[in-house]
């Protein structure tokens, strides 16, 4: 087999363990094959696994390579046993790896298969957080802080923050006052910018500064125009010069008087060819504008517009402009010849002017201060939650690697050594990432036996969005390094996935789709060729099934047909619908159902326009809110009470003041209902009171699922997969849950807002529909791309735009531009950059376009419509420029024009929207069906140990009371243990310090502890001086026991008790004896000790109990009071 | 019970586990024993666990040694470290002080307890090792400064006086402790060597059975132990029952729910107090999450300078608070109303001034607002600054105050929050001994901090199923266990190791955590003795999570036998399938009689025009949701500034004769005095917004817009202003609407121009077709007594400056053309006839759902319409489309 794999070599080289490569690998080549083959071979090599890192983007990338390996190792286990080899030659390699690898983990005893998290098979942002970890004071963090997936309510925080400084009086706030001026006062809408450029801060953080030098900014621009002109210059013909001269000299002159503000009209003052330095910007583009249309075509045809008027006048003058206009014909033939003439001369015109204007630039410093202060707001939001983003880890750990001059010994500050680091899905790569890797490596010699290996396809970089920067996977290549690290760069070619016929058509459209070269700026990706594995030939395996016109419904009715015909033909074969947006879907969701194809949707329908969902909502907010009447009307007319609209109306009419709970309320308004709406009425309300009563003392989530369960929710769902949806709902809920209650409605809404449906629970997999982000990495037998044919959205703008260029000595040129002023459409700066910008999008685009045709295994059908246009009686059509079809238009245009109608009658559907005005509302004798029976269980005997709580009123001074009594019992029990003789009163005296100490410990302040030591060193003294309290503490009693811990049963109840001191004295009388801290003053003592007597009598009936149960007889009960020299005792009855 | 135990037990041997949980089960399991022999009562067995036990030798140990040490709990302990580290040269390094200071500590808790010195000479230090080292060193001076003892090193402290303890102490028992620290270790040896009895016991074996289960998801897994501890139950019901989740505090509640929803399905209908539920779980929330706590939390939080509507509001519908039953309805209503002023958060001075100056009579809650009104007297007249022990009888006080935790009876979990929340002061006010007087806001934030940190679960009484964490599970004993979680990423799990302990040191002196091998050892040993600790244990795993596909443990790979549960079965799904639906066609509301006037404003024929049902829901339901906010000024808010700048503005200059006669500057004195006075207004009506730098930049945005719009009416041909902003009654088909005209011109001819001055995009289609987007110019127009030459709207956005309207003739209104194929009056007449239609369709109720393309975008009706329901896809239309989507 391995004769027909023509990438044989470089799949086998790229396994050098101690070389370092960088791989590009196109669509179905099997590249992570690849980079597993190479980590098992690396695994044998080295002293313990933790030394090869391998660097994913997904947490189920990383979870799939692991498993991946696992198996491997695996199998080579087993096959060990079995002596089996596996037939293929990629597995043969795969094995044979494996095997060493396996030998390897046996010598050192890693245990790899019991202990598989020692495969450092991570996320890119796990690995940044593992350095954060390791390093908290190198990385500027301290404690790792939570890593957020979603830190958008923190950006938003920042945000708002960001521009509360407007009023701080700050030096800042006039930055901002300047911004928000510029942006017409607008704080909502600059909020929501400035949270767009937090959410890609690593992109801009290194090009804002405080107080750009104007001059530097300005030079780059200079820079960036000569370059241009000069590469008009080299491309204009010398020949033609002179000539053009004069021709445009004509032109200027006819235009000067009328229209001064023509370009044409300033090259009057132009003695020669313009050379490059960019103050002759101006005469180029009045050459531009001579020779090319707004559009950049060459012109056809030259009139009075242009500077040649029509042939009219005395004669000598008419012949004159007859004559200059055939020369200037005659020119522009010549012209036409010169390749890339033409391109050159039209990017002319959009080249930004050499200098800001001074309200320009005065706005770019604000900014930059602006989002600098942003920048310092979010990390004080992080730092309060102590939660972070991706970005802000990742930039920590860059920071914790040192810099260039002073890199951080890594070997000295982690717990393994990183000798081999590998990445997949390189192009996925973002600047701060980059940076990673370059620190990262930045010690590493040449030949120390490490390895840096980055594999990707830059033909499938779709994550810009993402901040992931494509332009540095084609730096990498071309450099053939990585910051210090030498890398071979190679190529796979053999697409082990798709049939030969498609990949030769994906060869061959993708040939002129792509750009020709490279670029960095634009980040541009040039086409490379696959050649297919399979070669078993089928023909028409790519159909294109061309729309004229905003014909969706057409168009979902021919995808239907497609499905249905793939099904029929086809049955085991699965099918993925893949688009580039979900809105693309508006049409064939409904007509895949209406056929009854099953399908799953992944992530597809937003959870927020689901009925189901938008009742629940209701129930929360009228829960949450009862004045939100919207919301309370809808629960009301929900299919689980479904009130009519009369009825409402007679609820709400006149009661504009009340709320809808008032009025449910008024018991004379609802008499004027319908009998049996009055029941429907009837039944909301009551289960609405039985909730109410429960408020915060149910989660939200139980509360609002309750009450829903209650009205019979779940029986008001059209479907099952209905309920798996309230299900996400209810999650949600919970998650959002503060103190049992919802406070921020919009974040509820926001988060409801970006929950989908749960795929359909009926479907097999057989027929999916996705976006084609989703569906990348993946492959199906049939892929079907609809919605060719529309464009997306017009992105907003950014905040700040900025350019950077390589210069020729290697330095950078940034320049930056502000948002456009509100309302004023001059900016030349940022159109400039933006429209760099829409390069990079058109680019990526195709790479979209790239990815979405390569899934597929064994045809592809194309869907898409163009728009058609009558002009003279002839017809044309053409795709929309920014639409995927208009990225495919070269190789499709003739299959369209082939196809196309006879007129444009009206291609346009104006489809009607059919709107069902029936409304559904359970029945009026539906029941909840019987609750389900509570679990049967015995309870066990219950542990009455824990005491019986009293809630008192917080208070200071009853703690330190007790604190006195615990101290007073501890020194007793002591007493008693080591005897009267030595805690005599001196001793007592003495210990001062350590009654001190312990009432510290408890809590008691300085100010209040010499008092309580006072009270404490009374009680002590008084007992040992009291004859009661020295018979208590007798040593001649048997049987003594202090803080005697016992237990029993009383009242069928487990008990616990610890009783202060008990013994027998010689009478044989079992005395159970409490201390009683309690102060008394003034008279009355006796009727005091009563009353204390009786409220503690329980308490010591209860251990009177235990110790009778413990076989006492002849129990005495005693209360005794040191401060007070108390005594009361009892028999037991 | 282990009958070596049970005898040593009764021998008055002192037991010590690893775990609390462990002590209570003991105890527990030894009681049921002696009950079960037919005792009544018994010694109480001495169980503790270590930590405890250090505890209670320590207080033995006061009046028994000559050193007066004092030890200093958790929470002093973690200050100590925060002020040590906020006082050193890293304090800008770090994110977060206290999370840094809570690491710290454990690393010195490692520290002592795997014997590191800090450090060793020849240990090469990280810069992090050095930090923590600087640190560590200075909080054993402060500790040794101070006679202060911590727990780290309370076990080396109890070693050195074993022998005053001595004659306390019985025989000791270790009851299964996975694995001695150095430290618990060296501190048996000296109990040995001072002559105590030692002994260690380990569970016994009592497996049975052991199987594995394989669960599609989180949930399922957690629903099939649920219902296997259900079967288990039902079947023995003296049973045990342990579930173990290694990630407890991640799917606490998850676990919590499914538990309930299969154990305790009659929830759903019963108040959560009366129901005795067979399972408990042994790990808390935090404090702070529990809705008293939190209710509190923000009334404190009322003591700052703003705050946030969400605050407010939730006080408002707060049942803890004072009034909460009296003035329900009432505090609703006062939240729409502050929701409406727009503002996103509030002082209590403007708060006021809202109940006062903006709310009608049934929005008022004055036992709010006098609620209120209290605390800040109160608060605002207290000390700035005082110890945090008399903080929290302030806050205490302040609490009571708003009649917290109200009027509604606390229920048994209620009233342990309110224990939970009185020991929290308490031990705040431990920390008097190591702070000096300190603001409000800083108590206020300590006070949360500990609320969060503490974590707290209500105590229940011994129920038959147990849920715990791993490590909570240690040497338990049941008759059938779950172990759910094992999943190969999750067990063995490889905890990472301290950074401030250099990875070398670790090493040498054997903390687990820097060992892959330990810790494998480790988690083997663990999974042995949770297999040997019941009769039957299953283990399972949710092969997915989210998109990732999971594998089962390796540890358990070689237990064969599978466990496959029945499926639960979901009382949901059974009221789904209960199901039973009528259809019906609903869009006839009761119409309005004739001879009956309606009521309405401009907004209804709009409304009208848009969809039926929006206006009867709008003008005859009064449906109305609450208000979003948002920071500065919206749309509707800017429009208003404009409206009434330019009203002002007319009021001056009356014609465009005036306004031509004006010198610059007199217009520019003009244009700054009526754009001051429009300010004016707004402030009042938003005080918060209007801080003073906005203010200015709003008179400044104003000013300039004012100025060019007037350039824009120089263009005009002769006209006299003759109204502004008037508001008109007129009857039209018997709806009686309160119009408010934003200008009415009179041109030379006598005609006049109505004009709506308009901040968003406008488009002079808005009137065209059967539904116009936007009537009301027509509608003005057609009931306009004088003749009408024009109408048209004044387009304030700025760069988009401009009439845009339709005209008699081209040369009434700047760049504003007449019809070309349909006369004015013909024009008119059209209008008329569709404004007509709309008002009859409304009088007789007809409440379909018909919403024009664009109607639905800006409608918050959705869920009352249930349009979703009637159409498949509402997004159908947009022409944008997003970028892309994921
Ligand atoms: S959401 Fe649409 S259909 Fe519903 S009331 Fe509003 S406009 Fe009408």
């Amino acid at each position: 087999m391995s004769k027909f794999i023509v990438d044989i070599e470089a799949r086998t080289k790229a396994l050098a363990p101690g070389q370092s490569f960088i791989i590009q690998a196109p669509a179905g080549s099997g590249k992570t094959g690849l980079l597993i083959q190479r980590y098992l071979r690396l695994l044998s090599l080295v002293d313990s696994p933790e030394e090869i890192i391998a660097v994913t983007f997904t947490r189920k990338a990383a979870a799939e390579m692991q498993s991946r390996i696992l198996d491997a190792l695996n199998m080579a286990n087993n096959n060990a046993l079995n002596k089996k080899e596996p037939d293929s030659d990629h597995d043969k390699i795969t094995f044979e790896l494996a095997t060493a690898a396996l030998k390897r983990d046996q010598e050192k005893g890693w245990q790899i298969s019991d202990n598989p998290g020692r495969l450092r098979l991570q996320t890119i942002d796990s690995l940044c957080a593992s350095l954060t970890r390791q390093m908290p004071m190198l990385s500027k963090l301290g404690t790792q802080p939570e890593t957020l997936e979603d830190a958008e309510p923190l950006y938003q925080q920042a945000a708002i923050n960001t521009l509360a400084e407007l009023e701080s009086g700050e030096g800042w706030s006039d930055a901002i006052a300047n911004l928000v001026f510029h942006l017409d006062n607008d704080l909502p809408r600059i909020k929501n910018l400035i949270i767009d450029m937090l959410r890609k801060r690593d992109q801009w953080l290194s090009h804002v500064v405080l107080e750009h030098e104007r001059d530097d900014m300005e030079q780059a621009l200079v820079r960036l125009i000569e370059d241009q002109l000069k590469m008009v210059k080299k491309k204009f013909p010398n020949e033609f010069k002179n000539e053009l001269l004069e021709l445009i000299q004509f032109a200027a002159k006819n235009l000067n008087e009328t229209e001064p503000d023509n370009p044409i009209s300033s090259c009057l003052s132009m003695t020669s060819i313009p050379d490059s330095k960019a103050d002759a910007l101006h005469y180029w583009c009045g050459i531009s504008e001579l020779l090319l249309t707004k559009t950049g075509t060459w012109r056809k045809q030259f009139t009075v517009k242009n500077g040649f008027p029509p042939a009219s006048g005395n004669k000598l003058e008419a012949d004159e402009r007859t004559s200059k206009k055939k020369q200037m014909l005659a020119l522009l033939t010549e012209l036409q010849k010169f390749d890339g003439l033409q391109n050159t001369l039209a990017k002319i015109n959009g080249l930004p002017p050499a200098k800001y204007t001074d309200s320009e630039w005065l706005i770019v410093n604000a900014l930059c201060e602006l989002l600098m202060i942003a920048a310092g707001q979010l990390r004080l939001v992080f730092a309060e939650r102590n939660q972070m983003d991706f970005i802000g880890i990742a930039a920590s750990a860059v920071e914790a690697l040192g810099t260039d001059d002073a890199p951080t010994e890594l070997a000295l500050n982690m717990d393994y050594h990183i000798k081999h680091l590998l990445v997949d899905e390189y192009q996925d790569i973002s600047v701060s990432q980059y940076r990673l890797l370059q620190r990262l490596t930045s010690e590493w010699s040449m030949d120390d036996g490490r390895s840096l290996f980055l594999v990707g396809d830059p033909m499938q970089s779709i994550y810009r969005f993402r901040q992931a920067e494509v332009a540095l996977f084609i730096k990498t290549f071309h450099d053939k390094s990585l910051g210090n690290i030498p890398l071979e760069a190679l190529r796979l070619s053999v697409n082990f996935r798709s049939q030969q016929n498609l990949v030769e058509w994906v060869n061959e459209s993708f040939r002129a789709i792509f750009p020709k070269q490279d670029d960095l700026i634009t980040s541009a990706v040039s086409y490379s060729e696959a050649v297919a594995f399979d070669k078993s030939a089928s023909n028409n395996n790519v159909k294109i099934y061309p729309q004229y016109g905003r014909a969706h419904k057409k168009e979902s009715q021919s995808l239907v047909d497609i499905v249905k015909q793939i099904k029929q033909e086809n049955p085991e074969d699965n099918i993925a619908i893949l688009v580039r947006s979900r809105s693309h879907l508006a049409e064939i969701i409904p007509a895949l159902r209406k056929e009854e194809l099953g399908f799953k949707a992944i992530d597809i329908e937003g959870l927020s326009t689901q009925s189901s969902i938008q009742d629940l909502l209701a129930l929360t907010r009228a829960f949450l809110f009862p004045a939100d009447r919207v919301a309370w009307l809808a629960c009301l007319r929900a299919p689980w009470c479904g009130l009519s609209l009369e009825s409402l109306f007679l609820l709400c009419d006149k009661n504009k003041d009340k709320t809808a709970w008032e009025c449910i309320c008024d018991i004379d308004l609802v008499s004027k209902l319908k009998e049996d709406e009055q029941a429907r009425l009837k039944n909301f309300k009551t289960k609405y009171e039985n909730i109410f009563l429960q408020k915060q003392r149910l989660s939200i989530r139980d509360t609002i699922e309750s009450f829903w369960i209650q009205l019979g929710g779940p029986a008001t769902l059209s479907n099952k997969t209905d309920l798996e949806n309230c299900a996400t709902y209810f999650s949600l809920l919970e998650s959002l849950d503060h103190g049992g209650t919802i406070e921020d409605l919009k974040e509820l809404l926001d988060n409801v807002s970006q929950l989908y449906a749960a795929p359909d629970l009926k479907a097999d997999g057989q027929l999916q529909v996705m976006t084609i982000h989703k569906a990348k990495g993946l492959e199906f037998d049939h892929v079907i791309l609809p919605g060719l044919g529309r464009s997306p959205r017009a992105s907003q703008g950014d905040l700040l735009v900025w350019l950077l260029r390589q210069r020729e000595d290697q330095q950078e040129d940034l320049v930056l531009a502000p948002i456009r002023e509100a309302g004023n459409f001059q900016a030349p700066i940022y159109d400039y950059i933006n429209n760099t910008d829409k390069a990079k999008q058109s680019y990526e685009d195709a790479r979209l376009l790239y990815v979405a045709t390569t899934r597929t295994k064994k045809t592809l059908h194309l869907l898409g419509h163009a728009s058609v246009k009558e002009k003279k009686d002839e017809i044309s059509c053409d795709a929309q420029s920014r639409s995927l079809l208009g990225h495919l238009w070269p190789t499709v245009k003739t299959v369209y024009e082939q196809h196309m109608p006879a007129s444009v009658e009206q291609n346009e559907e104006h489809s009607l929207i059919v709107i069902n005005q029936e409304t559904k509302r359970l029945k009026k004798d539906w029941k909840l069906p019987i609750t389900p029976a509570a679990t049967q269980w015995q309870q066990p005997t219950e542990d009455g140990s824990e005491e019986e709580r009293v809630l008192i009123e917080f208070e200071w001074a009853g703690e330190t009371t007790k604190h006195i009594g615990s101290v007073v019992h501890g020194a007793i029990q002591c007493i008693a243990e080591e005897g009267t003789e030595k805690w005599t009163t001196d001793y007592i005296n003495s210990e001062e310090e350590s009654f001190a100490a312990a009432l510290k410990q408890l809590g008691v302040p300085e100010n209040e502890s010499s008092d309580a030591v006072k009270r404490v060193v009374h009680a002590l003294i008084n007992m040992i001086n009291d004859e009661r309290g020295q018979w208590i503490l007798s040593k001649e009693h048997s049987k003594q026991q202090n803080e005697y811990a016992i237990s029993g049963i009383i009242d069928n109840k487990l008990s616990n008790a610890i009783l202060d001191r008990t013994f027998v004295d010689k009478e044989g009388v079992c005395w159970i004896i409490d201390y009683k801290t309690s102060r008394h003053e003034g008279s009355n003592l006796e009727v005091f000790l009563n009353h204390e007597q009786e409220r503690y009598q329980e308490q010591l009936e209860k251990y009177g109990f235990l110790m009778k149960q413990l076989g006492e007889e002849n129990i005495k009960l005693g209360l005794y009071f040191p401060l007070l020299q108390g005594w009361r005792e009892w028999d037991y009855q | 019970m282990d009958s070596s135990l049970s005898k040593l037990i009764s021998d008055g041997a002192t037991v010590l586990t690893p775990t609390q949980r462990l002590s209570r089960h003991i105890r527990y399991q030894f009681a049921t024993d002696q009950i079960a022999q037919g005792k009544q009562a018994w010694q109480t067995p001495d169980c503790l666990p270590w930590t405890a036990w250090c505890k209670r030798s320590f207080e033995l140990l006061s009046f028994r040694t000559e050193e007066n040490r004092i030890l200093l709990n958790n929470l002093q302990q973690q200050w100590l470290w925060q002020e040590i580290i906020s006082h050193s040269k890293y304090k800008n390094q770090l994110l977060q002080i206290t999370a840094t200071a809570k690491q710290a500590a454990q690393a010195y808790q490692l520290s002592k307890e795997w014997c590191v010195p800090i450090f060793p000479k020849e240990t090469y230090l990280s810069e992090d090792a050095f930090a923590f080292k600087s640190w560590a060193d200075l909080y054993e001076k402060q500790k040794l400064d101070n006679h202060r003892l911590d727990d780290a090193s309370l076990p080396d402290y109890i070693a050195t006086h074993i022998n005053e303890l001595k004659p306390s102490l019985n025989t000791i028992v270790f009851y299964d402790f996975d694995q001695l620290t150095t430290q618990q270790f060296n501190f048996k040896q000296a109990l040995i060597d001072a002559g105590i009895q030692v002994e260690e016991i380990n569970v016994a074996d009592r497996n049975q059975s052991s199987s594995v289960s394989k669960q599609t998801d989180k949930q399922a897994e957690i629903l099939a132990a649920a219902c296997w501890a259900k079967q288990h139950l039902e079947k023995d019901q003296n049973a045990t029952i342990g579930i173990i989740a290694p990630n407890l505090s991640a799917i606490r509640e998850k676990i919590e729910y499914g538990f309930a929803s299969v154990l305790t399905p009659q929830k759903w209908f019963e108040p959560n107090e009366s129901i005795r539920k067979p399972y408990s779980i042994s790990l808390g929330k935090p404090l702070s999450t529990y809705p008293l706590i939190h209710t509190a939390l923000n009334l404190l939080s009322l003591g700052k300078r703003k705050v946030s509507i969400n605050t407010l509001s939730a006080l408002l519908h707060s049942p803890f608070i004072n009034g909460a039953t009296e003035e329900e309805a009432a505090r609703a209503k006062f939240d729409a109303a502050l929701r409406r002023i727009g503002e996103q958060q509030l002082s209590l001075k403007t708060l006021y001034w809202i109940a006062e100056m903006r709310c009608k009579e049934h929005e008022q809650c004055e036992a709010f607002i006098q609620l209120l009104k209290t605390f800040e007297i109160s608060f605002l007249s207290h000390a700035k600054k005082q110890t945090l022990r008399l903080w929290t009888t302030t806050f205490s006080e302040w609490l009571s105050g708003f009649g917290w935790p109200g009027k509604r009876s606390l229920n048994s979990d209620e009233h342990q929050v309110m224990t939970a929340w009185q020991s929290a002061l308490t031990q705040l006010g431990s920390l008097d001994g190591l702070t000096q007087a300190i603001s409000f806001s800083t108590a206020l934030f300590q006070l949360n901090r500990l609320l969060t940190e503490t974590r707290f679960q209500p105590e229940t009484p011994e129920t038959p199923i147990q849920i715990l964490g791993i490590t909570g599970a240690a040497g338990m004993q049941f008759d059938y266990l779950w172990v759910m979680g094992m999943q190969d990423d999750n067990w063995p799990a490889l905890m990472p190791a301290n950074a401030f302990i250099p990875i070398a040191c670790q090493r040498e002196f054997n903390i687990p955590t820097a060992n892959a091998d330990t810790q494998l050892g480790l988690a083997k040993l663990v999974t042995e003795k949770l297999m040997m600790s019941a009769k039957e244990v299953v283990f399972s795993y949710a092969s997915q999570e989210g998109d990732r596909l999971c594998r089962s443990s390796p540890l358990i790979k070689n237990i064969v036998k599978e466990y496959s549960n029945e499926q639960h079965e979901d009382y949901k799904n059974k009221i789904f399938e209960s199901s039973d639906i009528e259809r019906f066609v609903d869009i006839n509301a009761p119409e309005i009689p004739v001879g009956q006037t309606a009521n309405g404003g401009s907004s209804l024929f709009k409304d009208q025009s848009g969809c039926p049902f929006k206006a009867f829901a709008r003008h005859r339901l009064h449906a109305e949701s609450l208000q979003q906010t948002d920071i500065g000024l919206s749309a509707a808010e800017r429009g208003n500034l404009v409206h009434r700048a330019l009203q002002y503005l007319w009021q001056r200059l009356k014609s465009l004769e005036n306004l031509k006669y004006k010198t610059e500057l007199e217009l520019k004195e003009i244009i700054h005095s009526v754009v001051l006075e429009a300010i004016k207004l707004q402030i009042s009506q938003q005080p918060e917004t209007f801080a003073d730098r906005f203010t200015e930049l709003e008179q400044q945005r104003l000013e300039q817009l004012l100025k060019q719009w007037l350039l824009i009416e120089r263009e005009r041909g002769d006209f006299k202003v003759i109204a502004t902003e008037e508001w008109k009654t007129i009857l039209f088909e018997d709806i009686e609407l309160h119009l408010r005209v934003d200008r009415v011109d009179e041109l030379a001819d006598g005609r006049c121009v109505i004009i709506d001055y308009k901040t968003g995009p406008v488009s002079k289609n808005d009137w065209e077709s059967n539904n116009p987007n936007d009537p009301q110019l027509p509608l003005y127009a057609v009931t306009n007594s004088q003749q009408v030459a024009a109408i048209a709207f004044a387009s304030l956005k700025r760069g988009k400056l401009g009439f845009v309207g339709q005209a008699d003739s081209d040369d009434i209104l700047p760049k504003v053309k007449s019809d070309a194929d349909l006369l004015w009056q013909e024009k008119l007449d059209n209008w008329e006839q569709i404004l007509i239609k709309l008002a009859n369709d409304f009088r007789q109720g007809i409440a379909t759902v018909e919403p024009t393309r664009t109607a639905c975008r800006y409608c918050d009706l959705h869920s009352l319409c249930r349009i979703h329901e009637r159409i498949e896809n509402l997004d159908e239309d947009r022409d944008e489309e997003v970028l892309f989507d994921v």
